[in-house]
């Protein structure tokens, strides 16, 4: 009986004491797990709001590499943002720590302007990154360009890059969002003309000659015409002519879309063989636009009346139409560069 | 436009640092709060199309320095808001 009592009180003493280590262990390693998770938690949210700020330079750069003409305005973008907080699968993602030193140390050592902005919405992690590509997009392709292209192209331009550099940029920014992009582009006005423009086979067809440097005509000739427009009409407020200005220019890029006007690149071969050039495609196309930059400028100068004769004597026209656009922006290496785009046509734009 | 003016402008541009937050439409009371923002006041306006703001109806809360600028949750003026308003850099 007494061993029984005794058994029992052992019994009793040692699950006690385990009781007593399991507190003990919980104690102390209540505070290396929880301090385990916060470093974990920390971690994830500056890799995912990390990938947001990486997601805006990356974009700035795609643009820098491939739209260089519009370094006017892409050397006046922030070359960086801070996302302080974001939402990943309904989590806030943020550092206290992380913001303080970002605003603070990085931010205003470096002499910084801080301008916060807090969007309340009920964004998934891809629509916010999708949100800034876009963002970035409509910064660099300047609202400047409703005036030339109306609203609707300009908003289409500004899909399509976005989700051209999504596209090319999947493994940095991920599938989703190049899938919110891509259904956004499906919806733009201008979705067909622009992917024609983008298109290698239309640069095929109509490129009269081999051209100085391969680059999509959207980006070697489409925009840098366009930014020539904006920075021309920029002072203008008439209506009328702005009107007008959109009409031309909504022509001009439809007929370049479907293969109605041939594109002459003046490089550094001799003025008979940009003639031959001319002369060889006459017939296949309404007009040619003659695109020359730097001191090829004097050489299309010089070709421009040359090829005038050539439309007067093919097709009996007395005077043909004539567009010229001309204008300095920067080039690649950020120096101001004349361009000069002048179309020749068997009839006006409008 | 000469070298110069370009230079001029480019170094006058680079100072803007844009700290984004994107926050839940429950997390508005705290922010109105945090800049001192009493909306109760019907002095704040949408910054884009002039609409009274409420907690309802913001979508954005664009802070510089003391400066304080709203915008409204309309789709039109969703669409407007930028995130490098070219105003602070041009």
């Amino acid at each position: 009986m007494l061993d029984e009592i005794l058994n029992f009180i052992k019994q009793a003493l040692s699950s006690f004491s385990s009781l007593i280590i399991g507190i003990i262990i919980g104690l102390v390693a209540s505070p290396i797990i929880k301090n385990l998770l916060t470093a974990i938690r920390f971690f994830v949210a500056f890799k995912d709001l990390r990938k947001l700020e990486k997601t805006y330079s990356s974009a700035l750069n795609f643009a820098k590499r491939n739209l260089k003409e519009l370094g006017l305005i892409l050397n006046k973008l922030p070359e960086e943002i801070v996302v302080e907080m974001a939402y990943k699968d309904d989590v806030a993602l943020f550092s206290r720590f992380r913001a303080f030193f970002k605003k603070n140390i990085i931010g205003k050592l470096r002499g910084k302007e801080i301008l916060s902005i807090t969007i309340f919405s009920n964004m998934s992690y891809e629509e916010q990154i999708a949100f800034i590509i876009q963002k970035a997009f409509e910064a660099m392709i300047s609202s400047e360009y409703e005036k030339v292209l109306g609203v609707d192209f300009r908003d289409s331009l500004v899909i399509y890059y976005s989700y051209k550099f999504a596209f090319l940029s999947q493994s940095l920014v991920g599938k989703g969002v190049t899938l919110i992009l891509e259904r956004k582009f499906n919806e733009a006005k201008f979705k067909e003309i622009i992917i024609k423009l983008d298109s290698k086979e239309l640069e095929a067809n109509i490129t009269l000659n081999p051209p100085p440097e391969v680059r999509p005509l959207l980006d070697r000739v489409i925009i840098p015409i366009i930014e020539l427009k904006s920075q021309e009409i920029s002072p203008i407020n008439d209506l009328s002519t702005i009107e007008l200005t959109r009409r031309e220019m909504q022509e001009l890029l439809t007929k370049i879309a479907k293969g109605k006007i041939g594109i002459l690149f003046i490089g550094s071969r001799t003025p008979e063989e940009y003639l031959q050039y001319v002369k060889s495609r006459i017939d296949e196309f309404e007009g040619v636009l003659i695109c020359a930059r730097g001191k090829r400028v004097i050489l299309c100068d010089y070709l421009v009346p040359e090829i005038i004769k050539e439309y007067q004597s093919s097709f009996g026209i007395e005077t043909p139409y004539i567009k010229t656009f001309k204008c300095t922006l920067p080039s690649e290496e950020n120096r101001p560069l004349l361009y000069k785009y002048v179309l020749i046509s068997k009839q006006s734009l409008i | 436009m000469g070298p110069s003016i370009m230079r001029n402008i480019q170094s006058s541009l680079k100072n803007l640092l844009p700290v984004i937050s994107f926050a839940r439409p429950s997390d508005v009371d705290r922010y109105l709060k945090l800049y001192n923002i009493d909306l109760d006041s019907g002095k704040y306006r949408c910054a884009i199309c002039g609409d009274v703001m409420t907690r309802e109806n913001i979508y954005a809360l664009i802070v510089n320095g003391s400066s304080i600028k709203l915008i409204c949750n309309k789709p039109s003026c969703q669409a407007k808001l930028s995130i490098i308003p070219l105003e602070h850099v041009g």
